[in-house]
């Protein structure tokens, strides 16, 4: 089984990605309005992830990455490049859905019956049970995120949806590293186990990583 | 969750998955079927969170262009700066000396107008000549006279007779004049960003389109060929003339003065 690659900085492509991200990056900040219309689109969808994953509803994740793009616009001439423009964004949308969720805090809570942001889960065809399992899996998982405080949702998210180092999740949420290290693994422990009841039982997933180094 | 709840090693089942151990350490792991097994579990919960979220296009669009309109918001002021032709001199002052410093400018402007109508006149009845003979010495006699008016007003709104703004061919002002040299014209007021881009609009729907004026030789060289005058305003009681930026349709109110950007707005 081929190992699980996760030394994304060493991957020539997460640095082809950097290079072209610090290319358009002097573009913009130079003001060249294609060039920050290709890194915005380049970077979106990964910012709404993270923004979906911490506010946990799809209305305020559009509402955070809409504020996280303009605050990418709004201070990307202090952005120096010190660090990826990638952290660098992911610290932007996770502050722009922390405000969203203190803001959400101040209104109405939706009623448990809202299931607008759950996706349907009655299916006419009865052979798609391994669809509806997956649904499950995913719905269960978005309850599990909720439930955890954000001392641990962010990291993880930080993690697994932007897919970070520990050092860059330590600069983003100003904690030490090994603080970052441990709050992933009771996050990722949480997880697990919530998925873990509602499977009944654990999956053997052949993409499992590799014992070989 | 607390230390009580935390599996055990749990923590080093997730720096297995996340590459974050040496190789003594890592090699360790490999030999131990708890460890594993946890690493199966946190790999499936980091599989399940990485798998991409749909977008929906038009989230996505309005994203993007709400970002770039900030961009352009910030970007117009310095490329009127770049393209302005501003004295080498030119310094940040404040809005109350600048707003004195325009009501000085325009009422000596007025003045020196009501004089000059006063001088042809006088010539006119002394050699009995129509007072049609100069279109624009008529057009400046009505509306120096209401400048003179309101001359002693500390507001640089000068005339209401000429009110009628200018079509977008930049042939601005009935006496011909440019717009950032006829204080006489000076449109209608305006004191608030919607107000612009309501006046715009106006304009538009009573106008048909025409090309951008070509650039005079006065003080609106301070516009690009980008830019087309829409007609002369008062922005928030200082004389301005409002444009349309061809290439993002902003809308702004340009200092008659020193061609500062006194308000953008986006279409």
């Amino acid at each position: 089984m081929p190992r699980v690659e996760h030394a994304r900085g060493s991957s020539l492509a997460a640095i082809a990605t950097q290079l072209a991200d610090h290319e358009l990056v002097t573009a913009a900040q130079g003001g060249d309005r294609g060039a920050l219309d290709q890194l915005l689109r380049r970077h979106y969808d990964r910012v709404h992830a993270v923004c979906r994953r911490i506010t946990g509803h799809e209305a305020d994740a559009a509402d955070a990455a809409q504020d996280a793009m303009i605050a990418i616009v709004r201070n990307l001439d202090r952005f120096d490049g010190r660090s990826s423009f990638g952290t660098w964004a992911y610290r932007i949308a996770t502050n722009a859905s922390l405000d969203e969720l203190r803001r959400r805090k101040r209104r109405p809570m939706p009623t448990s019956n809202d299931d607008r942001e759950h996706p349907h889960t009655e299916v006419a065809d009865p052979d798609s049970d391994r669809r509806v399992d997956a649904i499950g899996d995913h719905m269960a998982l978005d309850v599990a995120l909720r439930s955890l405080s954000d001392d641990y949702r962010l990291p993880v998210v930080l993690r697994d949806v932007a897919d970070l180092d520990y050092a860059e999740i330590a600069a983003v949420l100003e904690i030490p590293a090994g603080t970052v290290k441990s709050r992933i693994a009771r996050g990722r422990a949480a997880l697990a186990k919530a998925l873990t009841a509602d499977d009944g039982n654990q999956s053997t997933d052949p993409e499992r990583p590799s014992r070989a180094p | 969750m607390n230390d009580e709840e935390l599996p055990v090693n749990a923590e080093l089942a997730s720096a297995y998955l996340d590459d974050e151990l040496d190789p003594l350490e890592r090699a360790a792991v490999d030999t131990d079927p708890d460890v594993m097994s946890m690493v199966d579990s946190f790999f499936r919960v980091r599989a399940m969170l990485g798998e991409p979220l749909a977008v929906d296009a038009g989230t996505r669009t309005a994203a993007i262009t709400a970002a770039l309109a900030e961009f352009d918001a910030r970007q117009l002021p310095s490329v009127a700066a770049a393209s302005a032709v501003l004295p080498a001199s030119a310094t940040i002052t404040s809005l109350q000396s600048r707003r004195m410093r325009a009501y000085r400018v325009v009422t000596g402007v007025a003045a020196a107008l009501v004089i000059g109508v006063v001088a042809v006149a006088a010539l006119n009845a002394s050699r009995g000549n129509d007072a049609k003979s100069s279109s624009a010495s008529a057009n400046t006699s009505v509306s120096a006279g209401a400048a003179a008016d309101s001359a002693t007003e500390p507001q640089l709104k000068i005339a209401a007779e000429t009110a009628a703004p200018t079509d977008a061919s930049g042939t601005a002002a009935a006496s011909g004049a440019a717009p950032f040299e006829s204080a006489s014209s000076a449109g209608p007021e305006i004191d608030s960003r919607d107000a612009l881009k309501q006046y715009a609009a106006e304009l538009q729907a009573t106008q048909a389109p025409t090309a951008p004026a070509p650039a005079t030789p006065s003080r609106s060289s301070c516009l690009t060929s980008d830019q087309t005058v829409l007609g002369p305003i008062v922005y928030q009681g200082r004389a301005a003339v409002a444009v349309r930026k061809q290439s993002t349709g902003v809308l702004q109110a340009v200092d008659a003065i020193d061609c500062h950007v006194l308000g953008e707005v986006a279409p």
